[in-house]
């Protein structure tokens, strides 16, 4: 109560009276600091306000989720069709036949929106109360940190989104069609609006390039750093089609980190040893079993014997079908955050993409040295070559990862007509190049209250 | 009249000093006056005046002077000269006829009859500024006064109200303006309405006031004061947390002022107490110290409130000491006495019946789950089959001993040993008086209340000392007052019983036991008499013991301390600061002593017996058990404010108040870690820890004490602090209109930056039109009519943080293996007060010589921006939010008319009726629930729907029964029988509603006789026009071996459907063995267990004779009795049930019946 304090004197002469009134009431209205007002209501709750809470907000389990739909619609694996009949989370099983109604009666989806939005609101929850946060040398070194974090959890999030909701990028049309809402304050009435796709990217670039100034060089792979920066870089420019950028940000990323696991001294990939951990979740689909998740025997049949990932990725069971293997120690999930192997790749595409085809291939030597059990480095004398060769590899490389569903809307960009197919039990759906249903729709819900356009189907 | 025409001969006996100062202020005008009117005629009679009053010597002048003044005046008259300036003399335009000839002087006296006012006030002559101040008797007069007609004004510093009488020719006195004490003032007289801020009369008030005199407040006797308000207070409703088999959401109020005004906020009215929000236990304050209630209803009362005002405010006055008035000392002393309960209102299936019900479930095999666990509870008739059956007893044995069972029943023991009537005592003093610069106002109270089992009452000892001093002329006022009060509640155990027929005390009335617990996890008599070969603890439970073995002892101190000063530097203006501090804290003692049965019980259980050796080893220590918790509240109140109350001549009135508060509560709570091995005579405890496994006796492993919980020390506090401004204004004309302004803005600290710097004041205003005074009113029958219409807003708050909460998770991150935050509150800055519209129409009349009077109010009221969850835009990162999305609207009307019936010299009867109708509609509630049964099962409240009120009754839809007597639903329009799709698949729009679950139409009428001394009234309350569930037959609970305490309330069983042809007349299905649970649940929601409320009931008599014993020196000893909770006099509903006790599936019993008898002694 350090608000009032008038010394109103008794003895004033009636003529005194109007200045005694008037101060008086400026007493009245101006002697309470603003402070007063500035104190939280109840002990048992915790308002986030120091860099430490901002920390552990951002190490919040909810944080390293991945949006399993990517994979749900890609050609990685399918369900099995007796599982896949009686699914009781409708929107998962009509996302893998690309059904015309995904969502039926259900309103709303947790899994991909409402999970990806958390994270960005997470973000920004963190992001405004910083700026609240007097800078010090001493915290200065936090604060940047916690700050990176926040601008690169937000950026993975909106990545994500896009692959889902929006068309790829298209350096040469702005008017392919929206992006997503982004919401850039922990505002929950701020009204949004969907902005479109090229103003997402720029976002997410401009997003990740504070990033990777203000976050620390090691390698933390629970939390952001600045080689995750570069990753996460590298994929949205590859996304992009911006190969030079792409290929420079793979590059500066495996300069502060290359480690990669030689699948001849071990067939696993610990997820500690990754650059940034994130994940899928089909456990939330396919409950306990992994026998469920099948793959097509023709992707199976892309390895050769000495390569090790047939049996890093892949395994059969006792009915004769090939199943995922727990490849990354993360039992019944499925690794998509980022790591080295998808960066040598990046680079490699890149290289060659740009025409060095020799360079492009030393690095793709490089990783698969780390992948055959006898291996001979391969070669490539053209552009196209080593690209065929380095997309082939990376078809082979990156299964389960997430990523399947994004090289296929970009391949499709550039006109690779894939066309998806799948049966299950006697019948065969099909997802033509051209087809809307690349755009996932929006959650009713989400339609209903904040009245943004609804993707077409 | 005995008037010269030449003017002379008359002669004023003596001069009035104040007459000479009224005209000294004219002094100078006039003497310029007379200057220039040398010249010639002078233009005024006063100025005329003047020449003679500075010309002549002051000791021969009066004769002259007014001798002059009629001469004068009669002259200017008879010319016919119009003044336009006329201060004194003939009104502009008017010429007196010789034939009306009157006396020049107006005479008379003010008296104030029983002191409470001096007599120094001002009278003037309404329209010309000549004023007079009575003299210390009261007396006054004017002279020279030639006005023909015209009204004398009474203005009173301290008297709110100006009185006037009106004098002409015929007519000049002596006039009497007596000075009525406030609260015995009739309806013609002036009520003085306090909101807490300011008080206003209530001639000059636009809103929506009740006020509750100190007669009414003390027609009653309770201990709490907002008691006292029930039946008397016009549109409060006081309601039940449930009703039946109905239960209210758990925010639903314990009492609503024109009903309800939010769906998730606090609904409870704010409290008053003097200046500030009383936020302490209401139990605290004795009602013998307040002086009078008001309740505030409309927004134009209550918007000076602003943002706590939505669901209506109650200010409670304290009592004060009077300046000048010399010492009084009031003494009451009161004593009730409640009945005991009525254990058998609630009508149950018969004994010998049950017993039999309780047969056929053995027979069918239905306890054999329990039995064959050999230790878990079961029913003395149980016990005896069993018996049988192991061949313990024999069949002659077993049907003796059932034969007697049939014949207990546990409530004529409970009635001849646990229950006792109540008894309340009060007695309270006080002393109050005053000097010309102090007065003083000091009470003590003492109540003790005997609850209806031994070992539990409660007793409150109230203290206040409240003074005010006068200084510098009286421009100084300070203010001390304090208050303190004492609680000290005590709780022993009670007397549970498992089943019905037990019974508690054999014939010299020593306990019997009941088996081994009074719940299902009990233990079965055979069972303990030989458990532990001998060495355990009695293991018997005493209900009768149980009384004396356990006790909860909350000891509650509160105090208040509010020093005010108010500097008055100008007659119509004063500066005011007040500031309160206010402490309450209360400790709770919670003991079980070593002899408590759960003590026994677990010091049995988690015992080790050596048979080798015959020894028992326990793990729990010797003795009994204390818990303690304390709460805690403080909280500063800072308040500043100014008051204009000025006249601008005499026919404009205006007064102001404004300034701002600053206050900040804090709340405390703190919990310690249970005592174990507790001995209270050395208060010393054994530490043991609760946490680990001791070995069990029962299951023969280990497991932890779970009925013992080992608290940890644990604390929370809570913090809220507001500032506010306040400005309220009203000007009144001619005494005719009345407008009145007020606004307020808060800020809290609850709320986010948005809100705060937006500030959205609350503001009301409100006009009243005396219609009774305008010229043109001639209506001698309606002698007063006033119309009133105010409109204006209020708001209500939840303590709903508007900053973003997290909370950290109970386990780190598997992966990470780092401690991590969620977020469990969005931030939400918009996060608002909620608002309350209200319009207010109001007409006041008082007709047939005051023989009728009273008020027709009529309200709308708009709530809007009412906080409640609702589904958000995913995108936003949340999913749902809890803000400001919801609305509903009130109307209503308030009737209240007070009747003179007989009013002849000694007799009088009179009647007061109040009428209230209220209703409401929930007009925007988005969130529904996941399945459309819930808005039938689940609390009133918790599902608001659109377009009906927020607390309906619902049912399905009934079919009657069947030929088999199986109950029979609606699916889809067809009659159905499939009870689990009508359960899960019935639609809301198929639910048959009933109405409202809360009285929209209420009221009381209150009838008094006072025939000299003797006073006799009673109060007849009603309420009218809603719907109860009550309980059905339910088999589920009825043929549930673990239901035997509540299953003989099954009252229904005796109508159940027995034979073809008996769902003619019953819808009481068929009893069925397997039971089907959704068809119970269908019946119990079905629409045929819908009763209505309506009732009408006899709340009190009271009778009361005053003793006149002057000659001993006791000006006044009044004794009177009392009773309430009389009885119902009609009800709606079939059974004949009070609607406030509606017969249930358990034991229930209406209020009980209190008599009292008290006196009261004025010296």
């Amino acid at each position: 109560m350090h608000c009032v304090s008038t010394n109103v004197e008794i003895n004033i002469k009636h003529k005194k009276m109007k200045k005694l009134l008037y101060l008086f009431i400026i007493l009245f209205t101006l002697s309470c600091g603003k402070g007063f007002l500035d104190v939280k209501p109840s002990s048992n709750t915790v308002v986030p306000t120091t860099l430490e809470d901002f920390q552990q907000l951002l190490d919040a389990s909810v944080m390293r989720y991945a949006p399993e739909l990517l994979d749900l619609q890609a050609d990685d694996y399918y369900l099995a069709p007796t599982y896949w009949h009686s699914m009781s989370n409708v929107v998962f099983r009509n996302a893998h036949v690309w059904a015309d109604d995904i969502f039926e009666t259900m309103e709303s989806e947790n899994y991909g929106w409402n999970r990806l939005y958390e994270q960005i609101f997470y973000s920004n929850v963190v992001l405004d109360g910083l700026q609240k946060i007097n800078i010090t040398l001493g915290n200065q070194k936090t604060y940047d940190q916690v700050k990176g974090s926040a601008l690169f959890i937000r950026a993975m999030a909106l990545h994500y989104l896009l692959q889902l909701y929006s068309p790829a990028y298209r350096e040469d049309r702005a008017d392919i069609g929206l992006g997503v809402p982004m919401p850039r304050s922990s505002d929950v009435n701020e009204k949004v609006y969907r902005p479109s796709v090229h103003e997402c990217y720029a976002q997410i670039i401009d997003d990740l390039n504070m990033a990777k100034d203000l976050l620390d060089g090691q390698v933390d792979f629970g939390r952001p750093s600045k080689v995750a920066a570069y990753a996460l870089l590298a994929r949205v420019y590859l996304m992009m089609g911006k190969y030079d950028l792409a290929g420079r940000a793979s590059e500066n990323s495996l300069l502060l980190y290359d480690d990669l696991t030689d699948l001849k001294v071990s067939n696993k990939r610990d997820y500690k040893k990754t650059i940034y951990l994130a994940f899928m979740a089909p456990a939330t689909i396919i409950g306990t079993n992994l026998s469920n998740v099948l793959t097509d025997p023709e992707l199976y049949e892309m390895y050769d014997g000495s390569d090790l990932r047939k049996t890093f990725l892949f395994r059969l069971n006792t009915q004769g079908n090939i199943n995922k293997t727990d490849s990354y120690n993360l039992s019944l999930y499925c690794f998509s955050g980022l790591d080295t192997d998808e960066q040598y790749l990046i680079k490699a595409e890149c290289l060659a993409r740009l025409d060095k085809p020799e360079e492009a291939m030393q690095t793709l030597n490089h990783l698969l040295r780390h992948r055959f059990s006898t291996y001979t480095d391969l070669r490539a004398d053209t552009k196209d070559e080593a690209l065929e060769i380095i997309l082939q590899e990376r078809r082979k490389e990156l299964v389960f990862r997430g990523l399947r569903w994004s090289d296929l809307k970009r391949y499709n960009r550039d006109g690779a007509n894939i066309t998806l197919a799948r049966t299950l039990g006697d019948k065969t759906y099909t997802l033509a190049p051209n087809s809307n249903k690349w755009l996932f729709p929006i959650p009713p819900n989400e339609i209903k209250t904040s009245d943004i356009s609804q993707n077409p189907r | 009249m005995n008037f010269d025409k030449g003017g002379r001969g008359l002669c004023l006996p003596r001069v009035e000093t104040q007459y000479i100062a009224s005209l000294r202020k004219r002094r100078l005008k006039h003497t310029t006056a007379v200057q220039r009117g040398e010249a010639g005629i002078p233009r005024s009679i006063q100025a005329y005046l003047q020449i003679w009053f500075s010309a002549t010597r002051r000791g021969e002048i009066f004769f002259a002077l007014t001798a002059m003044i009629f001469f004068v005046s009669l002259l200017f008259s008879l010319e016919a000269q119009p003044q336009s300036r006329g201060d004194l003399g003939t009104a502009p335009g008017q010429t007196p006829k010789l034939s009306q000839v009157y006396r020049p002087y107006i005479t008379g006296r003010v008296v104030s009859p029983d002191s409470s006012y001096s007599t120094n006030a001002t009278i003037e002559i309404a329209g010309t500024g000549i004023y007079t101040i009575a003299n210390n008797k009261g007396e006054f007069n004017f002279r020279g006064v030639y006005i023909d007609e015209g009204t004398l004004l009474m203005k009173h510093r301290q008297y709110p109200e100006i009185l006037t009488i009106k004098f002409d020719t015929l007519r000049r006195g002596p006039f009497i303006f007596t000075l009525q004490k406030i609260k015995e003032q009739q309806i013609e007289a002036v009520d003085v309405i306090e909101t807490g801020y300011f008080r206003v009369p209530q001639e000059r008030a636009t809103g929506s006031f009740v006020h509750i005199d100190q007669e009414l407040l003390n027609r009653t006797v309770g201990s709490n004061i907002l008691d006292r308000l029930a039946g008397v207070t016009r549109g409060l409703t006081f309601n039940q947390s449930n009703v039946g088999s109905t239960i209210f959401s758990s925010n639903a109020p314990s009492m609503s002022i024109r009903g309800i005004s939010t769906i998730r906020a606090n609904m409870e009215p704010l409290i008053i107490l003097d200046n500030f929000p009383y936020e302490g236990d209401i139990n605290s304050i004795n009602p013998e110290d307040i002086e009078s209630v008001t309740v505030l209803q409309d927004a134009a009362a209550a918007s000076i409130w602003g943002a706590r005002a939505g669901n209506g405010v109650i200010v409670l006055t304290s009592k004060s000491g009077k300046f000048e008035q010399p010492l009084k000392v009031r003494v009451r002393t009161d004593m009730s006495i409640s009945q005991k309960p009525d254990l058998y209102y609630n009508p149950t299936i018969p004994m010998a019946e049950y017993i039999d019900i309780e047969r056929y479930l053995y027979d069918q095999g239905a306890w054999n789950g329990r039995i064959n666990q050999v230790y878990p509870y079961v029913t003395p008739t149980i016990e005896a089959l069993l018996a049988y059956k192991n061949g313990h007893i024999s069949e002659t044995e077993m049907e003796e001993r059932i034969a007697q069972l049939k014949t207990q029943d546990v409530r004529r023991d409970l009635d001849r040993y646990v229950y006792r009537p109540t008894g309340l005592y009060k007695a309270a003093v006080n002393f109050r008086g005053g000097s010309k610069q102090h007065s003083y106002y000091l009470s003590a109270g003492y109540d003790k209340n005997l609850g209806n089992i031994e070992g539990h009452h409660n007793e409150r000892l109230t203290l206040q000392a409240r003074n005010s001093y006068r200084m510098f002329g009286d421009k100084l006022t300070f203010d001390a007052h304090i208050q303190f009060a004492s609680d000290r509640n005590r709780r022993g155990g009670s007397a549970p019983y498992q089943v019905l027929y037990d019974r508690l005390a054999d014939e010299q009335g020593n306990p019997l036991s009941i088996g081994g617990g009074y719940s299902s996890s009990g233990l079965r008599q055979s069972y303990i008499d030989t458990a532990g070969n001998g060495l355990f603890q009695d293991w018997n439970f005493y209900p009768l013991d149980n009384i004396y073995q356990y006790e909860n002892l909350i000891a509650q101190t509160s105090y208040q301390v509010r020093p005010s000063v108010t500097y008055r530097p100008l007659d119509w203006l004063s500066l005011t600061a007040n500031y309160q501090y206010m402490r309450q804290f209360s400790e709770t003692d919670d003991i079980r002593k070593a002899e408590y049965f759960d003590i026994r019980d677990i010091y049995n259980r988690f015992s080790k017996i050596d048979y080798a050796s015959n020894t028992v080893a326990h793990s729990l220590p010797e003795g009994g058990t204390l818990s303690q918790y304390a709460n805690g509240l403080s909280a500063h109140y800072f308040r500043m404010h100014f008051n204009i109350d000025r006249y601008f001549g005499t026919r404009h009135q205006f007064n102001m108040v404004g300034g701002m508060e600053v206050n900040s509560r804090t709340t405390l709570y703190r919990e310690f870690p249970i005592m174990l091995g507790y001995q209270p005579e050395t208060e010393t405890y054994t530490p043991f820890d609760l946490t680990k496994s001791y070995p069990n006796y029962l299951t023969k492993g280990t497991g932890t004490m779970t009925s013992l919980v080992p608290r940890n020390a644990s604390r929370s506090t809570t913090l809220n602090r507001h500032i506010l401004y306040f400005a309220n204004a009203s000007y009144t004309y001619d005494r005719r209109y009345t407008a009145t302004f007020s606004a307020r803005k808060d800020a809290a600290n609850i709320f986010g930056a948005d809100i705060n710097q937006r500030g959205q004041p609350f503001w009301s205003a409100g006009l009243r039109w005396q219609l009774h005074e305008e010229d043109f009113y001639k209506e001698d029958w309606l002698s007063k009519l006033v119309l009133r219409v105010t409109h204006g807003y209020t708001g209500n708050v939840s303590g709903t943080s508007s900053y973003i909460t997290a909370a950290i998770a109970a386990t780190s991150d598997i992966r990470t293996g780092r401690v991590y935050q969620t977020i469990t509150n969005p931030p939400n800055p918009q996060l608002g007060w909620e608002t309350v519209g209200m319009t207010n129409v109001a007409v006041d009349f008082s007709m047939f010589g005051d023989r009728l009077s009273g008020s027709i109010e009529h309200y709308r009221k708009k709530a809007t921006d009412l906080l409640s969850t609702q589904p958000i835009n995913p995108s936003a990162g949340v999913t749902s939010l809890f803000g400001n999305w919801s609305s509903l609207r009130g109307w209503g009307w308030d009737i209240n008319l007070t009747g003179k019936n007989v009013q002849t010299g000694h007799f009088l009867w009179q009647s007061d009726l109040l009428l209230s109708y209220t209703n409401e509609e929930v007009t925007d509630y988005e969130l529904k629930p996941s399945s459309d049964r819930l808005y039938l099962t689940s609390n009133l409240g918790t599902y608001p729907i659109e377009g009906r009120p927020l607390y309906g009754i619902y049912s399905f839809a009934w079919a009657g029964l069947d030929a088999t007597g199986q109950p029979q639903g609606y699916m889809d329009g067809e009659i159905s029988k499939d009870y689990t799709d009508i359960y899960n698949n019935t639609r809301l729009d198929d639910y048959v509603y009933h109405g409202r679950a809360t009285p929209p139409l209420f009221g009381s009428i209150r009838n008094t006789f006072r025939y000299r001394e003797v006073e006799l009234s009673f109060n007849i309350s009603a309420q009218f026009g809603y719907y109860i569930r009550r309980a059905g037959m339910n088999y589920g609970q009825l043929y549930s071996v673990t239901g035997y305490t509540t299953a003989p309330y099954q009252y229904d069983y005796a109508n159940r459907w027995q034979q073809p042809g008996d769902e003619a007349h019953t819808h009481v299905p068929a009893a069925q063995y397997p039971v089907v649970a959704n068809r119970e649940t269908f019946y119990g929601m079905s629409e045929v267990l819908v009763e209505r409320g309506d009732h009408v009931r006899l709340r009190d008599i009271r009778l009361a004779y005053r003793l006149k014993l002057p000659r001993i020196g006791l000006p006044s000893v009044q004794v009177y009795g009392y009773a309430n909770n009389l009885r119902v006099l009609w009800a709606a509903n079939k059974l004949g049930f009070d609607p406030e006790a509606v017969y249930s599936n358990r034991m229930v019993y209406p209020a009980v019946r209190t008599y009292s008898f008290g006196v009261n002694i004025d010296f």
